[in-house]
């Protein structure tokens, strides 16, 4: 038989992260890169604010008076969070590189979560006759 | 004796543009897998339907596809564990991040082509002497590798890995599970061309621990654990450890 | 497309043979498979490779249980020849890389095994096949050797006695093709799917290769003997590894009792498959089964024990049974596991056919004769696979490339087109479960006239009825359809030759037991069966059995 000419076969499109199937690795993936986003562009408001310092005390003053409304505290609030979210599953991945942890790989990834929840809440309570 | 509705992705390459579902209803009991579904369909309903299945006990690697979104080895998957008691509906669909040859087989050749680039064979220096009987070598380290010895090279990993499916040159986490094999066993000299060849950007470090290869692995060979080491590895033979 | 050596399947004798072939200067070597290597069922042996590896083990007793084993018609030739090989392969495996299991101080562990004197069964825990076929692949590829992967042969070239190459089919992309080959070497392993699911047996294992020896001229040897293997699953016919008894486990009655005490009281559950297989058969007939099944019992060997050296028995009953074996007995039954019957060789791998060659399961050599032991095979399939491998490179040393006509292809792909357009039958399914309940009735541990009759006439109508079979894919591209008919067409073929053999043998030996002639006849069929193409079915003719040393005796387990 002669051979016949196909078309390249096309791959089951790109379902990479199987929304019918997410477990717990590829949500603490998940979290990971949004966490550190949020991060990122935290890191830049805050230099931006910091940095009217240079510009005059006035400046400075309006900024810090600008997130010091009500809803700011609760976005640091959140950041907290965040950044406990983030540093907690980095060190989880840190601590797997290095061998360890790989077998309670869910566990680290819920203390972190719940550790991330606690300090969220806790800063809203702490900052709660600011709200 | 229960039925459930059964969406397979067909392709045909010599008539189909996409690959498209088609629905079958078959009958099932506790103990009927997913690929004794396949099989029914496929000798009383329609013969085209085209997959690869061999020993039907999870030993050869021929029958692993998406069920439901989520690899499993269909001979070793019942039809009631995936469906659950509400009796939802049974989604058949082939391996992903491979060519699709027709309907649930896929091209393997991507995968294998990896196997190979990590030299996955024991490699014997010049200078070793071969003993006259076994080389001789722990329990507890012949234990260790059985694990990812167990790897039967089905491709569910591979399938299931995000990194894989956005980056065509990343080995895998087969090939890097079946390299560690190699790297720690004590009959082995090619260490450190191994670890050189996995160490690279197409290799370990493109490991983000998703974990998902590891969660599907029919035979708990654990992928993950066994690049994670590599990563040891391969920082201590560049800092001068060994 | 032309080689020196083509091999075909790659299993384990497959690929040992293209490793060694590749090993020879100026050969060249390839491999052709209906599944990727990897997938052979070679993989699915479980329990373990035997060898007189231990200081107090000999080679000549290796070969005195497996000549006793085949009920005094393995040939001793070939027998003496791989017992006396096999611990120098068992440590080429290992130095290959094999993770066997190890004792404690790090030797090669070694296990007992089915009528075996003392233990010499190396293993790695429940996975010996896979393991080793992982290990040759591992060499195939190291060697870049060459795969024709999930192509199919569907002729043999052989034209006055000379094989000169192979039509085969490229299953993906479609089409027949011919390879010139100097030497062919046949690897496709055993039939075990013409008992359908009564078998531990893959669904690729369908016996081609024994088809293609058999329509080329070459006579098929020792078909009737079928082995039985006494620890399969009810539902669906997977093997629980021998390795199961021979860690200790019992073999029990309704009763509870271990009732191997009345059938191999020295041995007990370690007795060899076709005597094991009859005693649970008569148990089961006497009333002393549960649902048709005795109990595999592993309980007291503890969870530790099972998690070391038999984790997948484990997986396997979970997985089908839902039963815990630490914990609970295992109802199990006979099941076809092995034939010993296959493509007639002689000790060197040859054929009646100059240039072909065969080894493995579907070889005949004979070294199982009547009835294979345990861990034999594994054995038999590296050893032979080797030893074809350099009796083929020798031959195509001295030989040239044969040229031969197009109409081989030709009238192939007519032949093949013909089944596509077949109508008006019943589908091939049904007359693939029709061969199954026929030759598991007739053709069973126990056979009586009457029963291998009926199975006979059963599957010559079968043969006639296939030719009706509709196929429902048309299409070029990865028919597995037609490719279905072609197997099922192949196993009609080898079943008919089975009955014949069984029906014309006018006793009982090894795994062949037939209730009108019980017991063993050495006078009159101490002789081997072979088969022949013939005008219109099979012809039947007999060969004698190489003895050297050992001359019969009783068998008594």
């Amino acid at each position: 038989m002669a051979s016949i000419a196909r078309r390249r076969p096309p791959s089951v499109p790109g379902t990479h992260f199987r929304p019918g199937a997410i477990e717990t690795g590829t949500v603490a993936f998940i979290f990971h890169r949004i966490t550190g986003v949020f991060l990122t562009i935290y890191l830049m408001t805050h230099l931006v604010v910091i940095g009217q310092s240079v510009r005059s005390k006035e400046a400075f003053n309006a900024a810090l008076h600008f997130v010091g409304q009500p809803v700011f505290v609760f976005l640091d609030a959140g950041l907290a969070g965040i950044v406990t979210y983030h540093a907690l599953n980095g060190l989880r991945i840190v601590g797997f590189d290095l061998g360890w942890g790989i077998r309670r790989q869910k566990l680290l990834f819920w203390i972190a979560v719940v550790l991330a929840v606690a300090v969220f809440l806790a800063s809203l309570i702490a900052a709660h006759e600011l709200l | 004796m229960a039925q459930v509705q059964v969406k397979v992705l067909r392709y045909d390459p010599q008539r189909d543009a996409e690959p498209h579902h088609q629905d079958f209803t078959v009958e099932y009991v506790t103990a009927t897998t997913i690929l004794d579904t396949l099989v029914a369909i496929k000798e009383f309903q329609d013969g085209s339907l085209t997959f690869r299945r061999s020993c039907r006990q999870g030993i050869c690697g021929s029958c692993p596809m998406r069920v439901n979104d989520r690899e499993r080895l269909t001979c070793m998957t019942r039809v009631a564990e995936v469906i659950g008691d509400n009796g939802g509906e049974l989604r058949i669909e082939p391996l992903a991040n491979l060519p699709v040859l027709k309907d649930l087989a896929v091209d393997l050749k991507p995968f294998f082509d990896k196997y190979r680039a990590i030299s996955p064979h024991i490699i014997h220096a010049a200078t070793r002497e071969l003993p006259e009987k076994e080389f001789r070598m722990s329990d507890e380290r012949t234990t260790h590798l059985q694990q990812f010895g167990a790897c039967i090279q089905c491709g569910a990993c591979y399938s299931s890995c995000p990194i894989v499916a956005t980056d065509d040159d990343y080995l895998g986490p087969a090939a890097l599970a079946k390299a560690y094999r190699f790297a720690n066993d004590p009959r082995d000299d090619g260490r450190t061309e191994r670890l050189n060849l996995v160490g690279d950007e197409a290799g370990i470090w493109r490991c983000h621990t998703i974990f998902n290869c590891t969660e599907v692995c029919p035979k708990g060979v654990e992928p993950t654990y066994a690049i994670q080491q590599l990563k040891r590895m391969n920082v201590r033979k560049r800092l001068g450890f060994g | 497309m032309q080689h020196d050596i083509l091999v075909i399947g790659a299993g384990l004798a497959g690929m040992r043979a293209a490793v060694r072939a590749a090993e020879i200067p100026k050969i060249n070597v390839a491999v052709l498979s209906k599944v990727h290597p990897l997938r052979s069922h070679s993989g699915a042996a479980e329990g373990g490779i035997n060898a007189a590896l231990t200081p107090e083990d000999r080679w000549e007793d290796h070969a005195f249980d497996t000549v006793k084993g085949s009920d005094y018609i393995g040939d001793q030739d070939a027998i003496e020849f791989m017992c006396e090989e096999a611990p120098a392969e068992v440590y080429w495996l290992e130095h290959a890389g094999t993770l066997f299991n190890r004792d404690k101080a790090g030797d090669l562990d070694i296990r007992a095994f089915g009528g075996a004197v003392r233990p010499r069964t190396a293993f790695v825990h429940d996975i010996t096949g896979h393991a080793l076929l992982n290990t040759l692949y591992e060499q195939l590829t190291a060697r870049g050797i060459s795969v024709y992967e999930e192509w199919f042969v569907t002729r043999l070239i052989v034209e006055d006695g000379v094989c000169k190459g192979v039509v085969a089919w490229d299953v993906i992309n479609g089409g027949l093709n011919v390879i010139q080959a100097k030497t062919v070497i046949m690897a496709t392993g055993g039939n075990g799917r013409i008992y359908h699911g009564r078998t531990t047996n893959a669904w690729s294992c369908t016996g081609d290769g024994m088809s293609l020896a058999y329509q080329a001229g070459a006579p098929l040897g020792d078909m009737e003997f079928v082995q039985f293997h006494p620890t399969t699953l009810k539902s669906n016919g997977v093997l629980l590894t021998e390795a199961n008894r021979g860690e200790g486990g019992y073999l029990r009655n309704a009763l509870g009792e271990r009732f191997m005490a009345n059938y191999a009281p020295e041995k007990m559950e370690l007795g060899p498959h076709d005597l094991v297989s009859r005693a649970e058969t008569i148990e089961v007939l006497e009333g002393r089964g549960i649902d048709g099944c005795v109990l595999l019992d592993i309980t007291h060997l503890g969870e530790a024990k099972i998690m070391h050296k038999l984790p997948s028995t484990r997986e396997l009953c979970e997985a089908f049974l839902g039963i815990d074996p630490v914990h609970e007995p295992v109802p199990v039954r006979p099941g076809q596991h092995y034939t010993m019957g296959g493509i007639r060789t002689n000790r060197y791998a040859e054929t009646e056919i100059h240039g072909l060659y065969a080894a493995g399961e579907c070889a005949c050599v004979s070294v199982h004769g009547a009835n294979r032991l345990g861990a034999n095979s594994l054995l038999d399939t590296l050893i032979f696979g080797r030893v074809a491998a350099e009796r083929a490179a020798e031959y195509a040393r001295s030989t040239a490339y044969q040229t031969f006509s197009d109409s081989w292809l030709t009238s192939e792909e007519e032949r093949i087109k013909g089944y596509v357009g077949r109508t008006g039958g019943q589908k091939l399914a049904t007359i693939r479960n029709e061969q199954g309940i026929a030759m598991a009735e007739g053709m069973g541990v126990f056979r009586t006239p009457e029963r291998m009759q009926r199975a006979l006439e059963k599957i010559k109508e079968l043969q006639e009825r296939v030719q009706q079979a509709p196929i429902d894919d048309k299409g070029a591209i990865f028919n597995t359809d037609l490719l279905g008919a072609v197997e099922l067409e192949n196993m009609l073929e080898q079943a008919e030759i089975i009955c014949l053999g069984a029906i014309a043998r006018k006793e009982s030996r090894g795994a062949h037991s037939r209730l009108d002639f019980d017991k063993r006849d050495d006078e009159n069929w101490m002789k081997h069966t072979l088969a022949y193409l013939g005008e219109g079915g099979p012809r039947l003719a007999y060969g004698p059995v190489t003895v050297t040393h050992y001359q019969p005796e009783e068998r008594k387990y």
